[in-house]
């Protein structure tokens, strides 16, 4: 398979980011080749199964596309009796 | 139609408060970076001076080997690319990170290869009775004195 890239005209005018973390890469050029492997390994005991705090839908979740998910029903609190 | 060989990277201003952890920040072109690290985030409820140091060998996730990259090896999958830059430049003005940390990297400019691996397991380590008992097992009634 042959491949074309023509790289016309790139301006930016201003780029914020909160964090570049765990073999992330941030990359103002050109470049060949990445390999990036990222393994993470957490304790059940910080995943925080519930109570959770109840969220409502976010700000013009009926126009999000390709997000089906998004309603009342996924967001309520999920009480689990101990 | 112009053909640049190498496009220069012009950056205005950039803010950055934080690179931590084999973090990476470069400005210039660069050849091959190959970062890599490992880390043990514990969390213990006793002091770390009354515990025992902790080990990456303990830990199967510091030795298990990366996934393997298959490369193509016939015509069909075989990718021949080409690259024209009509631009010999890429221009921003203006970048803001808050922070970079374990393995992240800014670049500006260009490079050839890169390669990163980050390994961090996480350690919830309490004094008092297990918060679940083990599979197939009895649950202590605590930890040991000085084991992990």
């Amino acid at each position: 398979m042959n491949l074309k890239v023509i790289n016309h005209s790139l301006y930016v005018g201003s780029i914020e980011m909160t964090a570049v973390a765990s073999s992330s890469v941030f990359q103002i050029g050109d470049t060949e080749q990445y390999s990036l492997y990222s393994m993470f390994d957490t304790p059940p005991e910080s995943v925080v199964v519930g109570p959770i705090a109840p969220l409502g839908p976010p700000e013009d979740a009926d126009e999000a596309e390709g997000e089906s998910s998004v309603s009342l029903a996924s967001n309520e609190a999920i009480t689990v009796n101990r | 139609m112009n053909d640049y060989p190498v496009r220069v990277s012009h950056l205005g201003k950039i803010n950055i408060i934080s690179a931590s952890s084999a973090s990476i920040v470069q400005f210039g072109d660069r050849g091959e970076v190959n970062a890599k690290v490992q880390a043990l985030a514990v969390q213990r409820q006793q002091r770390h001076s009354r515990r025992r140091e902790m080990f990456f060998e303990s830990y199967s996730v510091f030795s298990r080997p990366l996934p393997a990259i298959i490369e193509p090896t016939n015509e069909f999958t075989d990718v021949n690319m080409s690259v024209t830059n009509v631009q010999p430049r890429i221009c921003v003005d203006s970048v803001g990170i808050i922070a970079v940390s374990s393995c992240g990297m800014i670049f500006v400019g260009n490079g050839l290869t890169s390669t990163s691996e980050t390994r961090v397991k996480h350690i919830r380590q309490f004094s008092a009775a297990l918060p679940l008992p083990p599979i197939g097992g009895q649950c202590p009634t605590s930890l040991p004195p000085s084991g992990l």
